[in-house]
């Protein structure tokens, strides 16, 4: 992939995800728990 | 086939960052904690007065949220009441990520400790105070075992051993008033 249209999609996941994450809670509820499993184990 | 392994791995890393970035400013200013990221100032729900409760309802209650004062932020955690007292752990202290993870202690242990409780959306004003031996440490780890970890005497053992070796810390969560009378009474 050329630089530009990777840094076009870099943006574009950027403010997709940032905004499913900040109005799907059931989206960050589930990113959180799965952050929560990975310090829980790995955090030792 | 470089450029696209690097490129993969840019995008990874960027689902990570803008995850962590976004959810944690998306916290910070809320009232209470969400599931992992701190939030701020516990502002709704009753500030309880007077003498405090019998604690032992706090069995069937899994998390609670607590508040520091210093500085201002909230997260979710578990609590055990033993001997009518209440205390929360923090855990994965020794280690890089718990570090990281658990700021919070060590801003409570060297700060004043105050802070707030938000129990089944009442709130207590509370003072945190570390504690680390002396037999109290054998009830809570057997509560703490109890509650969040089947409750064998091998969970027990545990418990005592994180706790005994600074891996767990406990703080107990002290009424102001009883901490504010002690110090005047010794001075």
């Amino acid at each position: 992939m050329k630089t530009k249209n990777y840094l076009i999609l870099c943006a574009v996941i950027t403010v997709v995800w940032s905004a499913i994450l900040m109005s799907v809670p059931a989206v960050s509820d589930h990113v959180e728990q799965v952050m929560i499993l990975f310090l829980s184990t790995y955090a030792t | 086939m470089l450029r696209i392994i690097l490129q993969v791995i840019g995008v990874v890393v960027l689902f990570g960052a803008v995850t962590i970035i976004t959810l944690k400013i998306d916290n910070m200013d809320a009232d209470g904690p969400s599931i992992l990221f701190p939030g701020g100032e516990l502002v709704t729900g009753e500030l309880h007065s007077g003498p405090d409760p019998d604690w032992t309802f706090t069995d069937d209650v899994f998390f609670i949220e607590l508040q520091l004062d210093g500085p201002m932020s909230s997260r979710r955690i578990f609590i055990m009441e033993s001997e009518g007292k209440i205390y929360v752990p923090s855990g994965y202290m020794q280690s890089f990520l718990g570090r990281l993870w658990k700021e919070w202690a060590f801003q409570a242990a060297e700060g004043d400790g105050l802070g707030v409780a938000r129990i089944n959306g009442i709130r207590y004003e509370r003072q945190l105070i570390r504690v680390s031996e002396g037999e109290v440490i054998e009830g809570i780890a057997q509560k703490m075992a109890k509650k969040y970890s089947g409750g064998s005497p091998e969970a027990v053992a545990r418990g005592i051993e994180s706790i005994s070796n600074g891996d767990t810390w406990i703080f107990e969560l002290a009424s102001r008033s009883s901490t504010s009378q002690g110090a005047n009474d010794e001075n």
